[in-house]
């Protein structure tokens, strides 16, 4: 290897040292019994049982949940239907982008404009606004997600359906559908991801009822160091990876179904 | 039709607020947040005042010392990572982006806990005796920088990835036996072709680094205020919302200008490798 | 055993399926043992080749013969595992890649996408550190000789293939290398286009003096374009010569079977013949032969028509006598002038003189 890749690989290493020593630092805390980093106290997991004793985070996790089950339904649907009509009814590059931007934006700029529609409608505060609002979010995301797997679907293939005497919404359904379908089921893993983590849309756009789990986390780490949060971090990281990983796996099982 | 329920959801969701958040910059404080007639200039004019104008600039001066981080960190990762063998890249891919998936505010946590006080590596320090009194590792600047940089780092690696594997690789070959040495065939070849995929992942470090206002406040202690902290505390504590509508709008206007040079330079640029 | 590589002391008995170079001087580039492997896969096995100056050499094989593996190494863009490479005496292999005064023209052609035409040209002699004036004339100089003079500002995405590809050839030109490699130059480009620019890369390599050597595929090419061929198949050299003394006296099957068509005798004393379908004779069944020419009896099958030639394929009547004396195959080509009189279903005899013969030495 040449003295260049040498200290290319260096270089990658302490990348991902910086990547992931923080995070697995608070893993390993959440084992220690005194919860703090300045003392060990020897390894416990009494703090994962705090955390399921901790009322606030259990109310966040639910309400999150609810949050994100009906965005991922919403955003899929709408997103999908975005998907193939943009592709093939827009040409326009303008209208185009404007159907991504809310994936590119600055989160605060949706933010704060969704929070002023929701006072000049006079809509009451809560989740359900929060739904609407992450709907909107994740919906750019499905659309671009399921655009480029749009890209390798035949349209020919709809229309020999109809040729062979299906209706419109028929062929789509039977033939474009599945061939969506992986397209479609990242996009809408991705809805759900992203809207368990939104803070930001959230904080503007929720009622001070109901706060979802990354609005509890945040009240929690504004004031320091507390021990069940590096539970619910290793709890968080866990669910991450295995998301990751199993979606990693369903692109590649999917890949070559669809190589067809 | 296809394009009907997404056509109105975004129309609602999307351009009204638009609309709102250009609506109300012109528009004069009500008692209890959000806005009423006069039409005024004055939220808009009171961005001129120095201590706004500071904001801007600071805000702009983050973003972009993360960015320039980011791509000292990110391109020889990106690079390195193209040499890896086949089989590896995919798992190198996947390990830079899935930190970018837990949970933002935990990653900044996270940094908390090491730098704090009396944080991890305060505690390692004096353990060790190099020090006697904790170093105040955050609530300060450079750790803003950090965390933007540590929360946006993988979205730099991506793109330049992609652009550093599209290069052709005869390309560098023709560059070799036309006399170029290593180092040349960096400059001359693989860094111009590969400035595009730079100018993309500059892109997606500065945008949202420019209207953050977590990483201010957890790890900068509230104590520098930009952007994203103003447009804050404009709607939740001030409650006057056309003023931060108008801070809004400053947001909305640096990112189409970044966004509008971006387009222009690679299209100059021409040809992708 | 033939001896079928090249050697250069013209002392040592030289067989007659091999040519030595036109010019018996020192060969500019010497190969000797050259050996490269990929994991299990032997590329190249024990090559040795002699190229000199001003020839127009060209590496001929089906894929995977190694033909484009030796071609890098003499760039450098690949080490041998063992052997030699030297040019003019000097080891080649111990100069860096970048340093070397060989250049390649890529059968990709390769040119930098974020560069005019004329910036792509100059690229080489900057890297030489030429002033700039002197850059400036030899790049309107190469240009000029490719024919591609006043488009030195276009991006080279606005051009034509075969645009493309003189561009590539004079980036490679205008520094005057010692060798210049050229991978499947021609594979790109449309047929009519080809037959022209193989004319015109004889002429440039007979114009500029530089030393061409050629990786090609296609037998028809390297025939009408090279002074000499080494003919490689599986890593290993199957025959150097000209295009006549390969056609004429392949020294292997592989080689009579490659370049050109031809008809394999197998007799029964165990000896291998190949004979060309331009030296066989079609004659019904009435007409007499010429004297002292062999015939075989055998039926029409099939005729494929080229325009100025027919291949007319017959089937063996093999139960004449002279077929299993000559030991002829189930089926002969024939090569007709024009079109033919002839049709499937036809009997009639194929007719040669001997001595169009050749033997294969195994």
């Amino acid at each position: 290897m040449s003295r260049a890749s040498k200290w290319g690989r260096v270089h990658l290493g302490f990348t991902y040292a910086f990547l992931y020593v923080p995070i697995l630092v608070l893993v390993g805390l959440s084992f220690n019994e005194s919860g703090l980093a300045t003392s060990w106290g020897g390894f416990s997991t009494k703090w994962y049982g705090e955390l399921g004793r901790n009322d606030d985070i259990q109310e966040g996790l639910r309400n999150t949940l609810i949050v994100a089950v009906g965005v991922t339904v919403l955003a899929t649907i709408i997103g999908t239907l975005l998907a193939v009509g943009v592709s093939r009814h827009v040409h326009n590059p303008v209208i185009e982008s404007a159907f991504v931007a809310p994936a590119v934006m600055p989160d605060i700029v949706l933010a704060v404009g969704l929070l002023m529609l929701f006072t000049a409608a006079d809509f009451t505060l809560g989740l359900t606004s929060v739904l609407l609002s992450h709907t909107l979010f994740c919906t750019a995301f499905v659309t671009a997600v399921v655009r480029t797997r749009l890209q390798h679907v035949d349209e020919s293939l709809e229309e020999a359906a109809r040729d062979l005497g299906d209706s419109a919404v028929g062929a789509f359904v039977r033939v474009t559908l599945p061939s969506l379908a992986p397209g479609i089921l990242a996009g809408a893993l991705l809805a759900f991801t992203l809207s368990i983590d939104e803070f930001v849309i959230a904080f503007f756009t929720n009622g001070p009822t109901s706060p979802t789990l990354p609005q509890v986390i945040y009240s929690n780490v504004r004031f320091g160091v507390k021990p069940d949060i590096n539970a619910l971090a290793a709890v968080l990281l866990l669910v991450s990876m295995i998301i990751v990983l199993s979606a990693q796996r369903l692109a590649r099982l999917t890949d070559s179904i669809g190589q067809q | 039709m296809l394009l009907g329920p997404g056509g109105l959801y975004f129309a609602v969701f999307f351009v009204v607020p638009l609309v709102l958040v250009v609506g109300y910059a012109f528009l004069t404080p009500s008692r209890f947040g959000g806005a009423q007639r006069p039409v005024t200039f004055d939220s808009i004019m009171r961005l001129g005042e120095p201590v706004y104008r500071s904001v801007i600039t600071t805000s702009i001066m983050l973003a972009l010392a993360a960015t320039i981080i980011a791509l000292v960190i990110g391109y020889p990762a990106a690079l390195a990572i193209s040499r890896l063998p086949k089989r590896w890249r995919t798992v190198a891919l996947v390990a830079i982006v899935l930190p970018f998936w837990t949970n933002f505010l935990i990653r900044m946590y996270a940094w908390i806990v090491l730098l704090n006080n009396e944080g991890l590596i305060n505690r390692l320090l004096r353990g060790m005796s190099i020090v006697d009194e904790p170093i105040a590792l955050m609530n300060n600047r450079p750790a803003i920088v950090l965390g933007f940089v540590y929360a946006y780092l993988p979205l730099m690696i991506l793109p330049l990835y992609a652009a550093i594997e599209r290069l052709d690789p005869q390309l560098g070959e023709a560059a070799t036996n036309l006399g170029a040495s290593p180092i040349t065939r960096f400059r001359t070849v693989t860094l111009p072709l590969t400035a595009q995929g730079a100018l993309t992942g500059a892109l997606f470090v500065f945008i949202p680094s420019l209207a953050n206002f977590i990483v201010p406040e957890l790890l900068g202690g509230g104590k520098t205020a930009t952007l994203g902290t103003l447009v804050r505390d404009q709607y939740l504590k001030a409650r006057d919302w056309p003023f931060g509508a108008s801070v809004t709008m400053v947001v909305l206007v640096i990112v189409g200008g970044v966004v509008f040079v971006q387009g222009r330079l690679s299209r100059r640029a021409g040809a992708t490798a | 055993m033939t001896d079928a590589s090249t050697s250069v002391e013209p002392t040592t008995a030289r067989s007659d399926t091999s040519d030595s170079p036109a010019t018996e001087s020192m060969p500019l580039l010497r190969m000797v043992g050259v050996m490269r492997r990929f994991g299990d896969v032997v590329a190249l096995d024990d090559v040795d080749i002699d190229i000199v100056g001003n020839e127009f050499f060209s590496l001929l094989g089906p894929s995977g013969c190694g033909k484009t593996t030796l071609l890098r190494i003499i760039a450098g863009l690949d080490d041998p595992d063992g052997g030699t490479v030297t040019l003019d005496g000097d080891d080649l292999v111990a100069i860096p890649a970048h340093r070397r005064p060989v250049n390649l023209m890529f059968q990709s052609y390769a040119l930098f996408p974020h560069l005019n035409v004329e910036r792509n040209v100059a690229y080489g002699l900057q890297r030489e550190r030429r002033p700039k004036a002197e850059i400036r004339t030899r790049v309107g100089e190469a240009l000029e000789t490719v024919g591609l003079d006043g488009l030195g500002k276009r991006r080279t995405n606005q051009l034509s293939g075969g645009q493309r590809q003189r561009v590539a050839l004079a980036r490679a030109i205008v520094k005057r290398p010692r060798i210049l490699l050229l991978d499947e130059p021609l594979g790109a480009l449309d047929k009519q286009i080809r037959i022209q620019m193989q004319q015109e890369l004889k002429r440039l390599q007979h114009d500029v003096g530089i030393t061409f050597v050629v990786v090609t595929h296609d037998q028809e090419e390297a025939m009408s374009m090279a002074d000499r061929i080494a003919v490689l198949r599986d890593g290993r050299v199957e025959q150097i010569a000209s295009p006549e003394t390969l056609f004429e006296r392949p020294a292997t099957r592989f080689v009579a079977e490659f370049i050109g068509r031809t008809n394999m005798l197998e007799p029964a004393d165990g000896r291998l013949f190949s004979l060309r379908p331009e030296q066989l004779r079609l004659l019904s069944a009435a007409t007499a032969a010429s004297p002292g020419a062999r015939t075989v009896a055998a039926t029409v099958r099939d005729i494929q028509f080229y325009g100025g030639v027919s291949h007319c394929t017959v089937q063996t009547d093999l139960s004449d006598p002279t077929a299993s004396a000559v030991g002829a195959p189930p089926s002969i080509v024939v090569a007709l002038i024009g079109s033919t009189v002839v049709r499937p279903g036809d009997d009639v005899v194929v007719s040669w003189q001997p001595q169009h013969e050749v033997e294969i030495q195994r």
